[in-house]
């Protein structure tokens, strides 16, 4: 008889005991001791029903400052089970969280699910949650509901954790249709309104700018859609008004100088760009944006210089480095460029076009870049069809390129088609290319490119640790003391951080406020995002792999407003300047005096207090971001 | 939960961009595929646990971008890898050449005794094939190392292909440790390891780390 496959997720806030339900399932073990998940994947071969099943079972890592819905789980899982511990109000919260990001993720479709409370082997001694309260929010998911103890497996042959796992395995054959409901079904009943709360019709996003898909990612449609949301609380309410009346003032202040040029408005752009909601809507994004390239705010001091060369120097000079042969196609592809600025397809005829295409066919970086941009699905916004997204796929191969061929000296990095495919996004491919050419004119995207990576930004990243030194001191130690580099935020910077986060809007949020800002402004925001995660970094186990993985993976609920005005702060207090100047030297001179102890000896930074006194605006910093997220 | 195995071995997977390291990764760690992965920037692990010949052993394993440029970056992570996956794509010939280069980069910055596999993957697409199969054997016969064609498409070879990894680096594991009793240090680092997984000190900060010198001005 043929074994039938199935996957299922465990998921919940950390320390409700997931692990332990595995383990005990797949094995028959408890054990008291805790060690934090990252993730892993069990395998039981079962029979049940009288079908013989192999169950691969996801324990997923519970702490909240990892995704509470990572990618993993999204994909070919067959049912879910939710666990919260009945001595933890908190964990209870947790998985009405994950439950709505399942359901945001699956859309309509019901799924099958399981509603766990576990510990019940402490319900005398410190029980938080009632059963009742268990059975309701299971009613109201329509979900089945159990209450076990992983550690004391014996209870009533109802409260197993076997049963656990034999109630998910009936969900999802119920939900395929293999299995019929038994009578005496332990399920939560639905449609019972005098005991479950009314089901509130899945909310469907409708967007009030009919015609451009783009307006779907606004963040005030996004805030608007939440109405029910808006309504009972009212700082959200507060937050949405505000974004209502910046997006008119923008919509205002555009309508009034559009026509004598947005250009002399430089300050006031900027100004609506890195303040809180950034432009708010793409179609200003549209507009503003390419303004904002045109006049990228470039480095005041010399050490940036080897990275805004003007044009002939880096030829002359990155050109050395190149083969003879590439150097002479890109040359001549150059010259191309030159004589024909920006082609528009309209006017160049489809001969001409497809020459164009062929032209840039043949630079040695199309291969590389093609199948990055085949590799690029899950960057478009789910509302995107899919025919659109393949014209934008073909179209955005030529757009990078033909910026590559601008210089012979460029080398593509994987990430580069990230932040282009994001500004294609937004503006479409005439502008994109644009705005591409401008920011590769100057700043970090030309220095990215030019040099080695280790070079440029591996350099930049070493500046976080100089940054958190100050702001962060037993922080930036832990860091340290593992060897832990900057290779976590690599992506970051390379792809203005288009690559790691989850959610459009939250990208082009970043973009608002690079687009206005000094180029480093992105390595205030890596260190801002590293202080916010701050408790889940010093919670996991101190070793590198951890720390890396844990930083490595963005959570979905980052607070990008608050971590772009943390980043701001910083860099108030830590001008670009002193970061790189007398800040670096000061942290190079301490680091190695003080060469960093074995992890665990103090956990009192040993100059802490001298820098305290060196800074006490960064100490300042460090408190007021401690405090902050602690609250 | 209490430390849920008995070795803790880290692997690497390496190759050109493109060849489908993380599917590989993904479908023996998740048992999934997808259409929609993303290119790797940069480097970073899953785990999975599997059961041995009657041991648990935890397996760490790194995925790493292939792009050239990353390359550098990258190689500071070799050390700490005790096997090492090196991927090429059947249906493309550079791929495939470039496996020579990878093994390089091997000798150059992983440790000595680091057990190594050349893998072949996406052989679910043979009409597109360009490297034979009894190529990509005979690459492995001259470096001495196992050899598998795979598909992470149709779940075929994974399995087995980190299986048999595992499975090589605990039979050296095994045999340095007996031959270490007594003699002392040989295989120092495996010893370690086991030792310390034995004691059940699973946090214990002399384990062999990565090392990584990019903080380092």
């Amino acid at each position: 008889m043929s074994v039938i496959r199935r996957k299922i997720a465990l998921m919940g806030c950390y320390c409700v005991g997931k692990s332990s339900i595995t383990e005990r399932f797949v094995s028959g073990n408890f054990s008291n001791d805790y060690e934090t998940t990252i993730e892993d994947l069990q395998t039981k071969s079962y029979k049940y029903d009288g079908k013989d099943f192999l169950l691969r079972i996801m324990d997923t890592a519970g702490h909240q400052q990892y995704s509470l819905f990572p990618r993993s789980c999204a994909f070919d899982v067959d049912g879910y089970i939710l666990v919260y511990s009945i001595d933890d109000r908190h964990s209870f919260e947790i998985v009405q969280i994950i439950y709505d990001k399942i359901r945001d993720h699956m859309g309509d479709v019901k799924f099958p699910v399981v509603l766990v409370g576990n510990k019940i082997d402490l319900q005398s001694e410190s029980r938080a949650v009632t059963k009742e309260e268990g059975l309701q929010l299971a009613r109201s998911w329509e979900a089945v509901f159990l209450e076990v103890s992983a550690k004391d497996n014996i209870g009533k042959s109802k409260n197993t954790v076997k049963h656990v796992f034999e109630k998910a395995l009936q969900e999802i054959e119920m939900s395929r249709g293999n299995v019929q409901r038994r009578s005496n079904e332990l399920r939560v009943q639905t449609g019972m309104p005098s005991i479950s709360a009314p089901n509130s019709p899945r909310r469907k996003r409708s967007y009030p700018v009919a015609g451009k898909w783009v307006n779907s990612c606004n963040d005030v449609n996004q805030d608007v859609d939440g109405g029910d949301e808006v309504c009972e609380n009212p700082i959200k309410a507060a937050q949405w008004r505000a974004l209502s009346e910046k997006r008119n003032n923008i919509n205002q202040f555009l309508e009034l100088h559009r026509e004598e040029g947005l250009h002399f408005y430089l300050d006031e752009l900027r100004h609506f760009a890195t303040t809180r909601g950034g432009l708010i809507d793409d179609d200003f994004r549209a507009e503003i944006w390419p303004i904002l390239a045109e006049r990228m705010v470039t480095c005041e001091d010399e050490d940036c210089t080897d990275a805004t060369p003007s044009c002939t120097v880096s030829r002359s000079t990155s050109g050395s480095d190149l083969q003879t042969s590439d150097f002479e196609s890109a040359m001549s592809e150059m010259t191309n460029e030159e004589t024909t600025p920006i082609a528009d397809p309209e006017e160049s005829g489809v001969d001409a076009e497809n020459e164009r295409l062929e032209k840039l066919q043949e630079h040695k970086e199309w291969r590389q870049v093609d199948m990055d941009v085949q590799r690029t699905l899950a960057r478009f916004p789910p509302n995107i069809s899919e025919q659109h997204r393949t014209t934008l796929q073909e179209d955005l191969t030529p757009l990078i390129v033909q910026i590559l061929s601008t210089n012979p000296g460029f080398n593509y990095y994987q990430g580069f088609h990230d932040v282009l495919l994001t500004f294609l996004l937004v503006l479409g491919k005439e502008k994109a290319l644009k705005v591409g050419l401008d920011i590769t004119r100057s700043g970090s995207f030309r220095a990215y490119l030019l040099k080695s990576l280790e070079d440029s930004v591996l350099k930049e990243l070493n500046l976080v640790y100089v940054i958190l030194s100050r702001a962060d001191p037993e922080l930036e130690e832990v860091m340290r003391s593992v060897n832990l580099g900057g290779l976590f935020a690599l992506s970051w910077p390379l792809t203005w951080f288009s690559h790691s986060l989850h959610n459009y809007h939250q990208i082009v949020r970043c973009f608002d406020v690079f687009l206005a800002s000094h180029p480093l402004f992105p390595i205030y925001v890596t260190a801002a995002v590293v202080m916010y995660r701050r408790a889940a970094v010093l919670s996991v186990e101190q070793e590198m792999p951890f720390i890396h993985h844990c930083l490595n993976t963005m959570p979905h609920e980052i607070p990008v407003d608050e971590i772009i005005a943390d980043a701001t702060y910083l860099m108030k207090l830590m001008p670009p300047v002193l970061l790189k100047g007398r800040y670096l030297e000061e942290y190079q001179r301490n680091v190695s005096s003080s060469p960093v102890k074995t992890r665990g000896v103090s956990k009192l930074p040993r100059y802490a207090l001298q820098l305290a006194v060196m800074g006490a605006a960064g100490a300042a910093a460090g408190y007021f971001l401690l405090t902050r997220y602690q609250i | 939960m209490a430390r849920t195995y008995d070795y803790l071995f880290k692997l690497l997977l390496i190759g050109d961009s493109g060849v489908g390291k993380t599917c590989v990764l993904f479908r023996f760690s998740d048992d999934s595929f997808n259409n929609s992965f993303i290119s790797t920037i940069g480097i970073d692990f899953k785990i999975r646990t599997i059961d041995l010949d009657g041991k648990k052993i935890k397996l760490q394993i790194w995925d790493t971008a292939g792009q050239e440029r990353f390359r550098t970056i990258t190689t500071a992570y070799y050390r700490g890898a005790m096997g090492i996956m090196l991927v090429y794509d059947i249906t493309n010939e550079k791929s495939f050449e470039n496996i020579k280069n990878w093994i390089r980069n091997i000798e150059e910055h992983a440790s000595q005794d680091v057990e190594r596999m050349i893998i072949g993957n996406k052989c679910d697409m043979e009409d597109r094939r360009v490297v034979s199969r009894d190529r990509g054997q005979q690459l492995s016969i001259e470096y001495g190392t196992k050899f598998m064609e795979t598909s992470a498409k149709l779940n075929h070879n994974i399995e087995e292909a980190f299986y048999t990894l595992a499975r090589d680096i605990k039979g050296k594991m095994e045999r340095g440790q007996g031959q270490t009793v007594g003699v002392g240090g040989t295989t120092g680092r495996y010893q370690q390891d086991s030792t310390i997984a034995a004691q059940g000190n699973n946090l214990c900060k002399n384990r062999h780390t990565f090392h990584c010198d990019f903080i380092a001005f």
